[in-house]
């Protein structure tokens, strides 16, 4: 008798055991993703000086239904304290007698995107209502009319390309404000307005993870030759209602949408490595959460800890307030050959950076980011690798999106 | 309570334990951007135009053990090595030159991964690493990420993040030289891939933005800078990206103007783009452009690897896949082609009249948009993992590529659904239906990749 009743203890544990292990075991529980649909997205660098412009692309994965992204283009120029208007880089000294303040403006604007439509624009010009590909009368929109024909598509031809009615109405897009530009664009997606209910975030509606986006930087310096890379938006998943959250709060924590991950793994080849001729990596660094209705920007502290070919590990430690963009070796030294980033002082070619971010500011603690490497032969722009989930506990808080 | 009501309760335990099993299913897919126990680099290259230089890191804390593959795409052969990396190690190779005692310098600077051979010139295909243990068997530590970057032709770099697949339970379910990628082991592979791609028929925006879009026929010089093409006369073939006729045999490949031997000389309507700069136009619809003198030159083309997430690396028999391309342009117009591959290929979407196909090509309906969106899926053979490059070509000739990896979607719709056959994400996408991975799988006999005997 004893020992069934163990036996019924111990299998009960096992089972136990079993689906914690199971749960435990499975370790991309809710971090963002690069190459699947999501509800938020995140271009961390959008850049536009004359020279190189930025193609931003954007597509409704929904097979059947529209959906709407609402926009906001994080403007991270720094401008001169003693001339407002002139725009200046913080790691130089170009304001003469002022100083250059970091910037943070941000400008919002809606997308409306068809079933399955993909669309895109450079940064440098937005999309003009004339551009967009489906207005009223153009095709006909006559709720499953061929486009051919006009006729409904149930009489139509066999070759009939049936269009379900759906427009890019409401769609917007503007130039980035300032030339030259660096900032962030981040979308998020909204149910389209049913009725009298108007457009709002998926934390209080259905269709949900339903964006893809790229940006592909395409430079032409002194017109020839054109050099091209790109990299995928990264995305934040919708996982379901939370309760007791106001409508123009998204958390990223797991349970509303996923959380941004505990650490950001760049792995790169130190600045100066000579491959490919010589290259740099540029990083660029954005918090996951920002105040859009009290217009204050997230800010970050990112922990760099980088290992080299031989197990070495050097650190560094930079502020992220609201964008940071920066050649790698010029993160922790103004010179570059002196810098733990660089081929002189790590001795080999390959590294792996690991960033934590920390803090305790009310938008959160979380960071996202993209890595552009420059070489004498072109340029690659990449995603960069993520690993833990952050555990909201003793006091950490949530990334927070706050809409106005 | 009863032993017999408690053993009931144990083993109700049991299944609520098991039952977390499937649902927690559908939150770990295949990924590039968390660290995993099996890699794959779709594509690698060293043709004499273009090489590969391949990163991969142990994001652990303990030594880690892969077991790697080279698999050549044209013979479809295989060549193994073994990298050895000690904690939070990077390590990096030319695949021109591996990674050996003869390097320049010699040895590279950095803890040897273990000696890494270079792939033969001509050699184009995929590399395959898996962690595994002392004795061979693939486990399941997690740790690695990788990434590709592709140098050449001439002033060209472009990148891509390794897939990722994560063994399931930490290895303690692999008990053979087999890794499935089912669910239950490892990752499974994607239901299928989306693919964003400019029109390759349409000249390439920021190019046109920069006023280097075009050509002038005699001068050669850039539209831009020789306004007006005064020294130029009109000129007869179409040299752009894909290098078609843009008269006579409309569409027709061309390799210098003697190719296009119908040439009338009305036919200005060049790549997609009026050669007076103003209208977009197509060459088989709007023949009637006005007569201009600069003809429309830059482009982009995309190409797509594929490699069958069914790789048989013991006995080295091809997989053959049949694949499904079916997509959409800015104006919803559908778009569609197949194309079948066998062991590995790596094809460039063809939007053009007169395509036929073939190695290297996969035909689809013309966009009539500047972009469009591709959906591929496998009918035949498995499932498959695939990465996106695209060439943007500007007036000179010159081409800057830029490679991304591919959106990975969940399957297709099951025939309950009106969406039947659709690639979806989840079952909102399948009104009526279910979104389900394509077959195989039966649970638990995913696609598999074969190790030899260790």
């Amino acid at each position: 008798m004893v020992k069934m009743t163990r036996a019924a203890s111990v299998t009960a544990l096992v089972g136990l055991a079993l689906g914690i292990a199971t749960l435990v075991a499975s370790p991309a529980r809710a971090i963002g993703t690069s190459d699947q649909a999501a509800s938020i997205l995140y271009w961390p660098k959008v850049v536009y000086d004359g020279t190189t412009d930025t193609l931003i692309r954007l597509s409704n994965v929904d097979t059947s239904a529209p959906t709407q992204a609402h926009c906001y283009y994080i403007d991270a120029n720094s401008h001169c304290s003693n001339n407002p208007t002139q725009i200046c880089d913080p790691q130089r000294n170009e304001c003469g007698a002022g100083s250059c303040v970091p910037g943070w403006m941000e400008i919002d604007f809606d997308v409306v995107l068809t079933f399955e439509q993909p669309l895109a624009w450079n940064a440098s010009r937005g999309i003009r209502r004339a551009e967009l590909p489906l207005v009223p009368g153009k095709p006909p929109l006559l709720g499953g009319a061929c486009n051919e024909t006009g006729f409904p598509c149930g009489f139509s031809y066999p070759g009939c390309t049936c269009n379900f009615g759906q427009t890019n109405v409401g769609t917007g897009v503007p130039p980035v404000p300032e030339v030259p530009f660096v900032g962030a664009l981040e979308c998020i997606q909204y149910a389209p307005p049913q009725g009298s209910t108007p457009a709002r975030p998926d934390n209080q509606a259905g269709a949900k993870n339903k964006l893809i986006g790229q940006a592909t930087f395409l430079a032409t310096p002194g017109g020839l030759p054109v050099d091209a890379a790109s990299y995928n938006a990264t995305g934040l998943r919708f996982r379901g209602v939370e309760a007791g959250v106001p409508g123009n709060e998204l958390r990223l924590d797991d349970v509303q949408y996923d959380s941004c991950p505990t650490v950001l793994v760049l792995d790169h080849l130190f600045d100066n490595a000579i491959i490919g001729g010589g290259n740099v990596t540029d990083l660029t660094l954005v918090p996951c959460g920002n105040n859009f209705a009290a217009q204050i920007p997230g800010s970050v502290t990112a922990q760099f800890l980088v290992f080299n070919e031989f197990e070495q590990r050097f650190s560094t430690t930079r502020a992220v307030p609201c964008f940071l963009e920066s050649q790698l070796s010029l993160l922790d030294t103004t010179n570059p050959t002196r810098s733990i980033f660089s081929f002189q002082v790590a001795g080999t070619w390959a590294g792996q950076t690991r960033i934590r971010p920390v803090g305790t500011a009310d938008t959160g603690r979380g960071l996202t980011g993209a890595a552009w490497m420059r070489t004498n032969i072109g340029s690659a722009a990449y995603n960069l690798h993520q690993n833990g989930n952050p555990a909201f506990v003793n006091g950490l808080r949530p990334d927070i999106i706050t809409l106005p | 309570m009863g032993t017999m009501q408690r053993l009931r309760a144990g083993w109700l335990v049991v299944a609520l334990g098991l039952c977390m099993v499937p649902a927690g299913r559908g939150q770990a897919q295949v990924n590039t951007e968390r660290p995993g126990s099996l890699l794959i680099f779709p594509k690698v290259v060293n043709d004499g135009t273009r090489t590969t230089v391949i990163q991969i890191s142990n994001t652990g804390n303990s030594l880690e053990q892969a077991r790697c593959f080279y698999i050549d795409g044209q013979r479809c052969r295989d060549m193994d090595f073994h990298l050895t990396l000690t904690k939070q190690q990077p390590t990096f190779w030319n695949v021109a030159d591996g990674r050996t005692m003869h390097n320049t310098p010699s040895p590279l600077p950095g803890i040897m991964p273990g000696p890494v051979p270079p792939v033969p010139p001509g050699f184009v295909g995929a590399l395959v690493c898996a962690s595994i243990d002392r004795s061979g068997t693939p486990v399941g530590t997690n740790s690695l990420i990788g990434k590709a970057t592709l140098y050449g032709p001439g002033e060209n770099s472009a990148k891509y993040n390794a897939i990722g697949f994560v063994n399931k339970h930490g290895g303690t379910n692999v008990t053979d030289n087999n890794v499935d990628l089912d669910e239950l082991e490892y990752n499974a592979c994607p239901g299928a891939v989306r693919v964003n791609f400019p029109n390759p028929a349409a000249p390439d925006p920021a190019i046109v933005a920069a006023g280097n879009w075009g050509q002038c026929r005699v001068s050669g010089l850039p539209c831009s800078g020789d306004p007006g093409c005064i020294t130029s006369t009109p000129g007869i073939c179409d040299v752009g990206g894909t290098f078609t006729c843009t008269t006579g045999t409309v569409g027709a490949p061309c390799s210098s103007d003697a190719a296009c031997t119908l040439f009338i000389n009305d036919g200005p309507c060049l790549n997609g783009i009026c050669s007076d700069g103003s209208t977009r136009c197509d060459t088989t619809r709007a023949p009637s452009c006005p007569i201009g003198v600069c003809s429309a030159l830059t482009g982009s083309v995309t190409n797509v690897t594929v490699l069958p997430c069914n790789l048989n690396l013991d006995t080295l028999q091809p997989t053959s896949l049949a694949l499904s391309l079916n997509g959409t342009d800015g104006e919803q117009n559908p778009l569609s082609g197949s194309k079948t591959v066998s062991c590995w290929e790596s094809f460039t979407l063809e939007a053009r009249t007169g395509c036929t196909g073939g190695p290297g090509h996969a035909c689809l309906t013309p966009p009539a948009t500047d972009f469009a969106t591709v959906n591929i899926k496998s009918t035949s053979g498995g499932p498959f993992v695939a990465v996106a490059e695209t060439f943007h070509l500007d007036t000179a000739g010159n081409a800057s590529s830029a490679a991304v990896n591919v959106f990975m979607a969940t399957g297709v719709c099951s025939a309950a659904s009106p969406n039947a056959g659709q690639v979806c994400n989840n079952n909102s996408d399948c009104a009526g239906g279910t979104c389900i991975a394509p077959a195989p799988p039966p649970p638990g006999v995913g696609s598999t990749i074969r190790l030899p005997a260790y």
